[in-house]
């Protein structure tokens, strides 16, 4: 009795002239997760050899999807270096993919007779595979699990509890994949991910540090920012070395500030070290922000291990990488932000992967290798348009997930300057951007979208189209960059924002969208609006300074009315809140752990039209760590929600007027 | 004195605010957050509230909260609920670290609540008061007297025993959604013939006095998974009917047998009361006194004069009696006044839609400063048989709209039912829809001899005219009569149609799509315009016609909404479809 079909992933079984294929739902005008294939049918005859690609976004060619896919380079290549007719590439990777779906699609794909397995995958699963490992997951079993491990090992508790939990569900699926492969005999290919070193940061606060370490911690950041700032190297080495002895390695921050002294200094294979040390220490299980997913050393070692016990061939794209550039520290060059590949390293990756494939393959008189076969291969077919997109992409996704410790103009610009090198037309694109930014509503209700769709340069829902703020740093950064060609962009940004969001007579509250500088830096729970999280109505600042949009016209003075306080686990603290625009410090406010509201006002020469940035300056917490520490574990071990980490102030409103 | 008021943490979550007595914000948390009866906290509709009354939080006197969580965690033990899951602290908690406040919080029964929701802003002296719901904290009915300021609740059915766990029981039989179906089995139930009141009344029995009992063997929702057991089906002698299949003769027996029963049971409560306090005046609330079509019978029928039910009547309308009980017990005074409207929610500029749709880039008519002829352009396309979104002024506080977020459409058109049903509100077709009147004319076209702004009671339609739309098949209304010192524009607009057309009334629906809140603003407006049928939207002094939309929203507004809804839990109904909510 034959199984009834089943679903491959989205594509739904049907029935044709006694034939069974598979069917996918019309791909959405603004794109999904999925490959765009309609159909899937399973195959006839021995020939082409069917491989079947499977894995998390990065194999899905995120920011390049659909125009241009790592299934379909290879496929591309495949057929280049073993006969057109020979190969083909079946795309079954998906964005947001997880373990359980992987080793799924795996086995429903059999049923279209796949001849290879590749998998490409690891570098979601710090961010997904243990949510229940995390101070905010919100089952009461899952806190006091996680106040328990933190209570007797401290914070590497936590962090071994959710590797030991992904070394079972990744050996689990890796397996099961090994087991279906093996029950139809068919080798899989494992691609294990490499990441930016070079140009990726993760800037994430600690948690509580015992005694005053946590004040001492911000201070010394401050010193090592300031010492990058003045290329003073050699200083913000030791105040990062500093960081790392208080916080115990366990902070991406830290490490990232070494990896910034190592490379200033030259010594590019310590900064390497300390760049695989900062994705290892950006463990989904201590973070207080939402994380750029990247493969850590845990998830690489993971598929190794897997492919030696199952005889699966490797790729290790960090072999691949750094034999390609020569350098250890990838980065720009290879890819996109924190993964996700540029087209270069599309082309390098899958003719990593088309050589394994050749080789299992049986049809090559000799075995081959990627550094042979590369040289041979045409460049990607790949449209200046298509590319300039995926950078202007780049951009736009790395302002909405990079957390760096230093600014991230110089990066936005680079990949604005990128696009614009690959096809000046883009321009047109990244002012449509910043027009639909302007608009208080969705970016899908406006004149600028519909420009931008009936482009050549649409961007689709996975290059960040939806945004509930203004994207400051990226407007900023389209400014100086149009600006540099000659072109007026800054005036007609400012104009838009001022048509839409200046300061209003009755007063505009800054803590809410879409004002919020840096949205990113807020606690995960409080970005990420699960249903089953609790809201907040104020604004708590996870880093010692918190910045606000404020658009006025640069002709009145304006006037600002916090209302804040001074978060305290045991209560007492007090301080001065210093306040800035543009970098200019215009007062100070009186704080204390109860609310307070003052009025101060902005001189309207330190004002610019359009765009100005609010700064607030907050008192350093002086509690003891541990305390706060054992509070916040004490909490957990009740079943409620606890700050690891520390607040250093509290916004319920920030009205600014002009007078 | 400023005084906010908060329901939350079960079923719609929504915030008030007391200005000296003066209610002067109200709205629920869904419209906000877009996620159908949100019972989060409602940290969106409270810094609403404040706004909206010109205060910020150090202004704020009090929050009064709508229930007593540690007389709910009693009856949830002894349900036999999770102990993890229950949590007496957690409103004031989450009052002090979801919504930084720091004053006091003055904590309140949950039926005195909805007695205080309906009795301080009714506008009587004094009244006899009937609240009916799912469950309280134990309290699943009540009966009370009101004075002044001063509300006893004298009597009362404890938990189990429930006319809403009844209704809500026999919803999820009839396979829809508990806390959204109940109101579609009291439009289905018309269709039916009442076959079954013997089965039914084995279900609920009177009692003497205000009581009355569930016969347990037949529900499951204490300590089950679903609300019914399996010996209610066999009671019926049919299963259960499954989610979206197809309705038949039974079940709309079943929806009216059940309809009549609980009308029944309700009546002779009613009448119990009126004896018990002698007064001609009853307020009611609670989730069961959304039951329009038992209210018209309690006020035709009922030894009541007069009878005032709160518009959120549910759990939302609770913040509003919290927020009165508190400024009564902080001044001494009675709060409140009569509840003229519900149009208490936030509004929108006329520059900033003008700027949203020039950004839109849409041709959009312009008619500020130009009423009339506004209405004159509304009502072309109303008497073309068009449905129109209208979007004027303050968002509704309640289930209903009211002229403030609705869809209108001509009721003399035979076509126009279906249509709403199908194609714009995507629902299920035996769905009526209400009308709203002049009040003048309301006389003329209606069995009504009074004022029925909220749409909570039905009554027959007396009409010359045909009406189709909202006629229901038992030949039934339920109307709004419309006051034009209450709702000017909305007033003017029926007026200007009646003068073309004769007729003084209009369909009026929510201005939503199925799984979804009302919307709220001009930019949810424009995403409904643009996923559904709409022939054209009223922004305020703005009109868009369909055909200046770009043709390709048809497509990519649906994709924009759909993964909205995807990934991270926004847009979805937050409560259990299921089973009621019970912790």
């Amino acid at each position: 009795m034959t199984r009834p079909p089943e679903p491959i992933s989205i594509w739904e079984p049907r029935e044709a002239d006694g034939e069974v294929f598979f069917v996918r739902p019309d791909p959405l005008p603004l794109g999904d997760h999925y490959a765009a294939a309609k159909e899937l049918r399973p195959k006839k005859g021995e020939l082409p050899l069917r491989v079947a690609l499977f894995g998390e976004s990065v194999a899905a060619g995120y920011l390049y999807a659909p125009r241009l896919t790592p299934a379909r380079v290879l496929e591309a290549q495949l057929r280049a270096a073993g006969g057109f007719e020979n190969f083909e590439v079946i795309d079954l990777a998906r964005t947001n993919e997880t373990l359980a779906s992987l080793a799924e699609t795996v086995r429903t794909s059999l049923q279209i007779n796949p001849d290879v397995l590749v998998i490409f995958a690891g570098n979601n699963w710090n961010l997904l595979e243990t949510p229940e490992v995390s101070p905010y997951a919100p089952p009461v079993a899952a806190r006091r699990e996680y106040a328990a491990t933190l209570r007797a090992e401290g914070i590497a508790g936590p962090v071994r509890l959710a590797a030991e939990r992904l070394r079972e569900r990744a050996e689990a699926a890796l397996d099961w994949v090994a087991l279906i492969a093996g029950a139809v005999q068919i080798p899989v290919v494992l691609v294990v991910p490499e990441v930016s070193l070079a140009d990726w940061e993760t800037r994430q606060p600690p948690f509580w540090l015992s005694g005053g370490g946590t004040a001492r911690w911000h201070a010394l950041d401050d010193e090592a920012v300031g010492a990058l700032g003045h290329g003073d190297f050699a200083a913000a080495l030791d105040a990062a070395r500093a960081m790392r002895e208080l916080d115990g390695g366990h902070c991406a921050s830290t490490w990232r500030l070494l990896v910034r002294s190592w490379m200033g200094l030259g010594d590019l294979e310590a900064a390497r070290q300390a760049a695989l040390a900062e994705v290892d220490a950006a463990a989904y299980a201590t973070q207080a922000f939402l994380g750029a997913p990247q493969a850590n050393t845990a998830a690489r070692e993971l598929l190794l291990d897997a492919a030696r016990r199952h005889g699966f061939a490797a790729v290790d794209l960090r072999e691949v990488f750094r034999e390609h550039t020569g350098e250890g520290l990838t980065g720009r060059r290879l890819f996109l932000d924190y993964c996700h590949l540029t087209s270069e390293g599309i082309h390098v990756a899958m003719a990593a992967v088309a050589a394994e494939v050749l080789n299992l393959s049986g049809m090559q008189k000799r075995d081959v290798d990627w550094q042979g076969l590369l040289p041979g291969l045409l460049p990607i077919a790949i449209t200046p348009e298509a590319e300039a997109t995926a950078r202007l992409g780049a951009a736009i996704h790395t302002a909405h997930r990079l957390l760096p410790v230093t600014p991230k103009g110089p990066i936005l610009e680079h990949w604005l300057e990128a696009a614009l090198a690959a096809s000046p037309g883009v321009e047109a694109a990244m002012l449509d951007l910043a027009e639909a930014r302007c608009v208080p509503g969705p970016a899908v209700l406006t004149a600028a979208q519909q420009r931008n769709f009936a482009s050549p340069y649409r961007l689709l829902l996975q290059h960040g189209l939806r945004w509930d703020y203004l994207d400051a740093d990226l407007l900023e950064a389209i400014q100086a960059v149009l600006e540099r060609r000659g072109k007026p962009a800054r005036e007609r940004i400012a104009g838009l924002l001022l048509w839409h969001h200046a300061v209003r007579d009755e007063g505009t509250d800054l803590t809410q969208p879409p004002y919020l500088w840096e949205p990113l830096e807020r606690f995960y729970p409080e970005v990420m609006r699960f249903e089953d999280l609790a809201e907040r109505a104020t604004f708590r600042a996870p880093w010692p300074a918190s910045s606000f949009c404020l658009i006025c016209d640069g002709e009145r003075d304006v006037e600002i009315e916090p209302t804040l306080r001074l978060p305290a686990v045991s209560g007492g603290r007090a301080g001065k809140v210093r306040i800035e625009v543009n970098s200019e410090a215009i007062g100070e406010m009186e704080a204390a752990d109860r609310w307070r509201r003052a009025t101060l006002r902005i001189g309207r020469g330190l004002l610019r039209p359009g765009l100005n940035r609010l700064t607030f300056r907050w008192p350093p917490p002086r509690e003891d760590g541990e305390a706060a520490l054992r509070a916040a574990v004490a909490r957990l071990e009740m079943g409620l929600a606890a700050d690891l980490h520390p607040v250093f102030g509290e916004v319920f409103s920030l009205l600014a007027r002009p007078v | 004195m400023n005084v906010l008021g908060l329901s939350a943490f079960f079923h719609e979550s929504a915030c008030c605010l007391l200005r000296d007595g003066r209610l002067v914000a109200a709205a629920e948390e869904e419209r906000f957050s877009r996620v159908k009866h949100d019972p989060r906290l409602p940290a969106a509709a409270f810094r609403w509230c404040l706004k909206q009354g010109g205060i910020g939080l150090l202004d704020l006197d009090a929050v009064a909260f709508y229930e007593s969580p540690v007389a709910k965690v009693s009856r949830q033990l002894w349900a036999g609920a999770p102990a993890d899951l229950l949590d007496p602290e957690r409103p004031e908690r989450a009052l002090r670290e979801g919504l930084g406040w720091e004053g006091p919080i003055l904590t309140f029964r949950h039926h005195l609540s909805h007695a205080a929701s309906a009795f301080f802003f009714s506008g009587f002296p004094e009244a006899a008061v009937l609240t009916v719901d799912g469950v309280g904290e134990w309290d699943t009915t009540t009966y009370g007297r009101a004075e002044g300021t001063a509300i006893d609740l004298f009597a009362s059915v404890a938990f189990p025993h429930s006319l809403g766990l009844l209704y809500s029981t026999l919803t999820s039989y009839l396979g829809f959604a508990v806390n959204d179906g109940e109101y579609k089995v009291m439009g289905l139930a018309p269709y039916g013939e009442p076959r079954y009141l013997e089965e039914m009344r084995r279900l609920v029995m009177s009692r003497p006095g205000g009581q009355f009992r569930l016969d347990l063997r037949y529900f499951d929702f204490i300590r089950g998974r679903r609300m019914y057991s399996d010996a209610l089906a066999d009671l019926f002698g049919q299963p259960p009917r499954p989610r979206e299949s197809e309705i038949t003769g039974f079940h709309r027996d079943v929806a009216r047998s059940l309809q009549a029963v609980l009308e029944e049971i309700l009546l002779e409560k009613a009448r119990w009361l009126h004896e018990r306090t002698g007064l001609p005046d009853l307020c009611m609330a609670g989730g069961v006194a959304l039951n329009c079509v038992a209210n018209g019978r309690i006020l035709r029928e009922g030894p009541f004069r007069r009878l005032f039910v709160q518009p959120a009547a549910g759990d939302s309308g609770g913040c509003l009696g919290a927020a009165a009980l508190a400024h009564a017990q902080l001044t001494g005074e009675r709060p409140g006044g009569a509840l003229p409207h519900v149009y208490l929610g936030p509004s929108w500029r006329e520059e900033d839609i003008a700027g949203l749709l020039d950004a839109a880039g849409l041709p959009a008519l312009d008619f500020r400063h130009r009423e009339a002829d506004l209405l004159a352009a509304v009502v072309d396309r109303l008497a073309a048989g068009k449905v129109v979104g209208w979007f004027h002024g303050p968002l509704e506080l309640g289930p209903r709209a009211l002229g403030g977020r609705s869809l209108l459409a001509d009721p003399r058109d035979p076509a126009m039912r279906d249509r709403l049903n199908r194609l714009v509100k995507k629902r299920e077709a035996f769905r009526p829809f209400a009308p709203s009147v002049l009040a003048g004319h309301a006389a003329g076209h209606f069995a009504l001899d009074h004022p029925s702004p909220f749409m909570l009671e039905t009554c027959r339609v007396t009409s010359t005219l045909d009406l189709p739309a909202v006629t229901h098949v038992d030949g039934s209304a339920r109307p709004q009569t419309v006051d034009p010192a209450v709702a000017p524009r909305f007033a003017a607009l029926l007026e200007a149609f009646r003068r073309r057309t004769g007729c003084p009334l209009l369909v009026n629906t929510s201005f939503n799509v199925r799984g979804e809140p009302i919307v709220a603003s001009p930019v949810d407006a424009l995403l409904c315009l643009g996923a559904t049928e709409i022939d054209a939207l009223v922004l305020e002094d703005f009109v868009i016609d369909r055909e200046m939309l770009p043709a390709n929203w048809a497509d990519l507004v649906p994709a924009w909404r759909e993964r909205s809804r995807s990934g991270f839990a926004q847009g979805r109904s937050a409560v259990s479809e299921d089973l009621y909510t019970f912790v």
